[in-house]
């Protein structure tokens, strides 16, 4: 009996673990503000919000391979670049590229960041995809943009 | 003889030489002259000038400009003599016609040759014995023998592109034989003027007959003239010809093609579809 509930909570662990298998830790001034498309998502009161996905490596390919799908996707839909590509490392030594871009919305300008982690797959554990977004109005995100830094780099798996 | 009897003579006189002058196709002048061929043509003109006047060169060609040719006054290049019927019976030579030839030309060439073609016009018009009449930036008008006239006109069209061609000939024989004929009565009535006016017994009928003479000669020197200015257009003919400018080709710009963006690969991922800040920064939770 006490095996089986060890074993049921166990297995409720791994499934949390593998379903909300990421941290992102809100900074100051920043809220966490979660909801079904986002793993986890932080917001700050003057509209700059922080978000990460994670994805299953399906297709399976290189970190190079979802960087350039990324920046192809979001060119496509009018997202204009904002700067080359830059190599980003998490707190947790997380190596990633960070695409920047500005995007009107509502006439204002709008910042917005898609970092690409892709973590390689090992034993029992599948190779996964993390996309940190992060954008806002142009003019509260630049003045968040240190605190939006820390937010990506606080990013554990 | 009195003044009675003079001046009903005298306008007796002028009267029928005035009905002479109308009618010289049917008078005993025209018909007494023989008709002149090419060559009497000129020459019939030349001493209509000689006679009156001190010898001038006809038609007033400019210095070192040959005056008028030596050659026949025909435009034609061939006289065709047609028969007419001279006092002692025989067939002569009829006058062949007195023909004012003028071609206009318009011609296209490049705007840069414009002064090479209008020199080329005055060179061959002056080797063929021609002179310049009027020239400015884009035309040229010159005279060129009337013999030569047809071999001018070919040497224009070889200077360009011909966009107008205009040839005319102009027959003058009718107006200048009239006016020989006229001449020749006139002159006959001058001479008898003066006959009265010598005969003239008072200052009264000499200043009659003085004004007479004096309008009968007015008359006699514009007929002269007259026929001086026909016998100088028949014996050179005009060429006109006006440049105008070959229109330049300008390139097409070339148009910046469009370039249709390239085309994105849709990946059959669902998370790429949904990146944005449209969801990210729907904080409400509606789509």
């Amino acid at each position: 009996m006490r095996t089986r509930w060890m074993f049921v909570g166990l297995l409720c662990a791994a499934m949390s673990t593998s379903a909300c298998g990421v941290t992102l830790r809100a900074q100051e001034g920043f809220a966490r503000v979660d909801d079904d498309h986002y793993d986890r998502r932080v917001a700050s009161a003057d509209g700059v919000v922080v978000g990460v996905r994670v994805m299953r490596n399906r297709p399976e390919a290189s970190a190079d391979f979802w960087i350039r799908a990324v920046d192809e996707r979001l060119r496509a839909r009018g997202y204009e670049p904002d700067g080359d590509p830059m190599a980003t490392q998490t707190a947790a030594g997380m190596r990633g590229v960070q695409l920047r871009y500005v995007q009107s919305v509502g006439g204002r300008p709008h910042r917005y960041w898609a970092t690409v982690f892709v973590r390689p797959g090992g034993f029992l554990r599948p190779s996964k995809v993390y996309v940190v977004e992060a954008g806002g109005d142009a003019e509260t995100f630049d003045r968040a943009a240190p605190h939006v830094q820390r937010t990506i780099a606080s990013l554990e798996p | 003889m009195n003044t009675r009897q003079i001046v009903p003579r005298l306008v007796v006189a002028v009267g029928l030489s005035a009905a002479l002058s109308a009618c010289a196709s049917g008078s005993h002048y025209a018909r007494a002259m023989a008709p002149p061929g090419p060559m009497r043509l000129e020459q019939a003109a030349g001493s209509a000038v000689a006679e009156e006047t001190a010898p001038a060169p006809a038609p007033a060609a400019p210095p070192g400009q040959p005056g008028i040719a030596a050659g026949p006054a025909t435009n034609t290049g061939a006289s065709t003599p047609s028969a007419s019927t001279t006092p002692s019976g025989e067939t002569a030579p009829a006058a062949a016609p007195m023909l004012i030839y003028t071609a206009e030309f318009a011609l296209r060439v490049e705007r840069e040759r414009f002064g090479d073609v209008l020199d080329r016009v005055l060179a061959n018009a002056r080797e063929r014995g021609g002179y310049l009449v009027s020239r400015n930036d884009t035309s040229i008008q010159v005279r060129v023998p009337s013999a030569r006239f047809h071999e001018s006109v070919t040497a224009v069209e070889g200077s360009g592109e011909v966009l107008r061609r205009n040839v005319a000939a102009s027959d003058v024989s009718e107006e200048f034989h009239d006016a020989e004929v006229r001449l020749q009565n006139l002159r006959a009535v001058r001479q008898r003027l003066e006959e009265f006016l010598r005969r003239a017994g008072s200052m009264a009928e000499a200043l009659q007959v003085e004004r007479e003479l004096e309008r009968v000669t007015a008359e006699i020197d514009r007929l002269q003239g007259r026929m001086r200015f026909l016998s100088a257009r028949v014996a050179f003919s005009l060429i006109s010809v006006a440049l105008e400018p070959r229109p330049t080709v300008i390139a097409a710009p070339r148009t910046q093609e469009v370039v249709p963006p390239r085309r994105v690969l849709n990946l059959p991922v669902r998370w790429l579809h949904e990146l944005g800040l449209d969801r990210l920064l729907n904080l409400s939770g509606e789509d």
